[in-house]
């Protein structure tokens, strides 16, 4: 990689490391924590970024690398294959009263109820949380626009009855 | 639910996403970040590719006993088959 692909690594992550982190957080289920599937990320993205051809936008690409990361944490094949990497590079610090009184035991729901989605349904219902556009989502995942958003429809009715059935969630 | 309700709810989770990546501060050393991809990345494929070959193998392995033993039972109970009917016609 050149010294401008490294540069160009360097900002595209930082650009981006909020939107990974949201993904991230939702995916980490025991033994994964965020920061080890976001560790993941990153070097799925250095390994990726030489063949990265430009025919989508970056942010769209990121999204795309971040849930097949996690979706691959999520069905354990990377747990079972290999260990993952430790970037000593990246360090983590819990914010100190970040959440406001009862968030994050409603953030907690969230994250429990998208969780209960199909896998397709919570990349889906994510990226839309993510305000992406319908054609973006369609790029990511693979479906058309229509399904798109006759899944978003069906996937915020569940999730929604499903927080309202959590007494925290709302 | 109405549909007010409905938007009501939905715009209080999007705050609640957009929120949840404040709770983590990532700090990124980017000089170190790509000394140590460039050295822990390749190490790790070559440890990875070295692990699935392993893997391969083992599989291949078992497969192989596998089949030998199907195709060794399947040979026995054709020659008692055999065996028994020509029995028969004598």
């Amino acid at each position: 990689m050149s010294n401008l692909m490294e540069e160009q690594f360097i900002r595209i992550i930082e650009a981006n490391k909020a939107k990974i982190n949201r993904l991230c957080r939702i995916y980490a289920l025991s033994p994964w924590e965020p920061k080890d599937l976001f560790q993941e990320v990153i070097c799925e993205i250095w390994k990726s970024y030489p063949s990265f051809k430009g025919n989508s936008e970056i942010g769209t690409w990121i999204y795309r690398i971040t849930l097949n990361v996690c979706y691959r944490a999520h069905q354990k094949e990377i747990k079972n294959a290999r260990n993952t990497i430790q970037l000593d590079s990246i360090k983590f610090e819990p914010v100190a009263e970040a959440y406001k009184p009862g968030e994050e035991q409603r953030y907690l729901a969230l994250r429990h109820c998208i969780n209960k989605l199909k896998e397709i349904d919570r990349s889906v219902v994510a990226l839309h949380l993510d305000e992406l556009p319908y054609k973006h989502i369609a790029e990511i995942t693979g479906l058309t626009e229509n399904h798109v958003a006759v899944k978003i429809k069906r996937a915020r009715a569940l999730l929604l009855k499903c927080l309202l059935s959590v007494p925290s969630a709302l | 639910m109405l549909d007010r309700d409905q938007k009501k709810v939905w715009d209080e989770v999007k705050a609640l996403w957009n929120n949840a990546a404040g709770a983590d501060k990532i700090t990124i050393k980017v000089d170190f970040l790509i000394e140590e991809l460039k050295s822990k990345v390749s190490s790790f494929e070559k440890e990875a590719i070295k692990h699935d070959i392993e893997r391969i193998k083992n599989a291949t392995s078992q497969f192989e006993k596998e089949s030998i033993e199907r195709d060794l039972q399947l040979f026995t109970r054709s020659i008692k088959q055999f065996i028994k009917r020509l029995k028969g016609k004598e």
